[in-house]
């Protein structure tokens, strides 16, 4: 095969492809396929193959999604136990930031007045009481804001996704991933 | 997006996503699980994606999850002859004038589909068998038009030169 030989099956073989592909093809392109295949057993023999490739996969049937496995779906999304999302708690938690940082703000705001009312002076002791005091005000504040948080986690995973995952047929083919555990600690 | 919507996307591609991922794992039960898992991670994500494109979303993340499998699969279990939903479509595929041969020939392109590269076969499944628009397919893929097509050509020739090696040259 000459060169020249080559360079017309690898146009021509181009040309094929994109006459699978469903392009129009120019009439140049036409009167080189034409022509070519008249003399190139080889590359005939390929069109004809790939057009019959083509015309067996497009037979192959493909399966559907099981019509019961849509209920599945549904309860583990659309219809399914509504759950704190992790999104939502987290701009939770921001606000509860934000508004403390500008209780703090407005404290120290407050308190850097120079025509703040008259206060008494306290002692170093009074006001290291006072700073322990707040410390415990907001230790306390910080336990409820992690314990709302762990029950709303517990509830997400254990009534929420555990609830779901128990309704479902899914078969883990890899490690299966930990399970929270009604009644335990959480998460 | 909301519930009624996503119903409806799902509703919409459900059977392409499964297809897909049935005919690039060979196995009913595992397409179920990546389907199931694709819509789960839409309703996840389901303030970030236009309903517009939940189709394109929809078959990147099930190709994601379907490479993760294939990842796990050893080599040996890829080509094992265990029942499979391919199989059970090879034996659907008779029809003498479109595949000169038998049922055998339908499993032995089967195989050979099986045997090409991920990305090879992924542009096989969704356009040959599938039938999606090429523009689809790219935004799916993240590759522009010109390199899908290339890669869609290279795939035929691959999967041929599979067929004539296997000696059920059509």
């Amino acid at each position: 095969m000459s060169t020249v030989d080559r360079i017309d099956c690898e146009r021509v073989r181009a040309a094929t492809h994109r006459r699978l592909d469903g392009d129009a093809l120019s009439a140049a392109d036409l009167a080189l396929l034409d022509a070519h295949l008249a003399t190139c057993a080889a590359c005939r023999t390929a069109l004809s193959e790939l057009e019959t490739i083509q015309q067996a996969l497009r037979a192959i049937p493909v399966p559907s999604f099981p019509s019961h496995d849509l209920p599945r779906v549904w309860a583990r999304t659309s219809r399914g136990t509504p759950s704190v999302r992790l999104t939502s708690r987290r701009a939770v938690l921001r606000v509860a930031a934000a508004v403390g940082g500008l209780a703090l703000a407005l404290g120290g705001l407050w308190w850097s007045l120079p025509s703040r009312p008259e206060m008494p002076v306290a002692s170093a002791a009074e006001i290291r009481r006072a700073a322990d005091e707040a410390r415990f005000v907001l230790g306390v504040a910080a336990n409820a804001l992690a314990r709302t948080e762990r029950a709303a986690t517990d509830g997400v995973l254990v009534r929420g996704v555990g609830a779901a995952l128990d309704r479902t047929s899914i078969r883990w083919s890899g490690a299966a991933p930990a399970r929270p555990v009604k009644g335990g600690d959480g998460v | 997006m909301d519930p009624r919507t996503f119903e409806q996307v799902v509703g919409k591609h459900k059977d392409r996503v499964h297809g897909y991922a049935a005919l690039m794992l060979r196995d009913g039960s595992d397409a179920q699980d990546v389907a199931q898992e694709a819509f789960v991670r839409l309703w996840s994500h389901r303030d970030e994606v236009d309903p517009a494109i939940a189709g394109v979303w929809l078959l990147r993340t099930s190709r994601n999850l379907c490479i993760d499998r294939l990842r796990r699969r050893t080599v040996r279990a890829e080509v094992s002859d265990g029942p499979s939903v391919i199989d059970g479509l090879g034996s659907e595929v008779p029809d003498p004038k479109r595949l000169a041969g038998s049922s055998e020939t339908g499993r032995v392109l089967l195989r050979a589909l099986a045997g090409l590269s991920e990305i090879d076969r992924t542009v096989v499944v969704l356009r040959e068998v599938q039938g999606l628009a090429y523009e689809e397919i790219a935004s799916s893929l993240g590759v522009p038009l010109g390199t899908l097509k290339a890669r869609l050509h290279r795939a035929r020739e691959r999967l041929r030169a599979q067929l004539v090696r296997a000696g059920v040259a059509p």
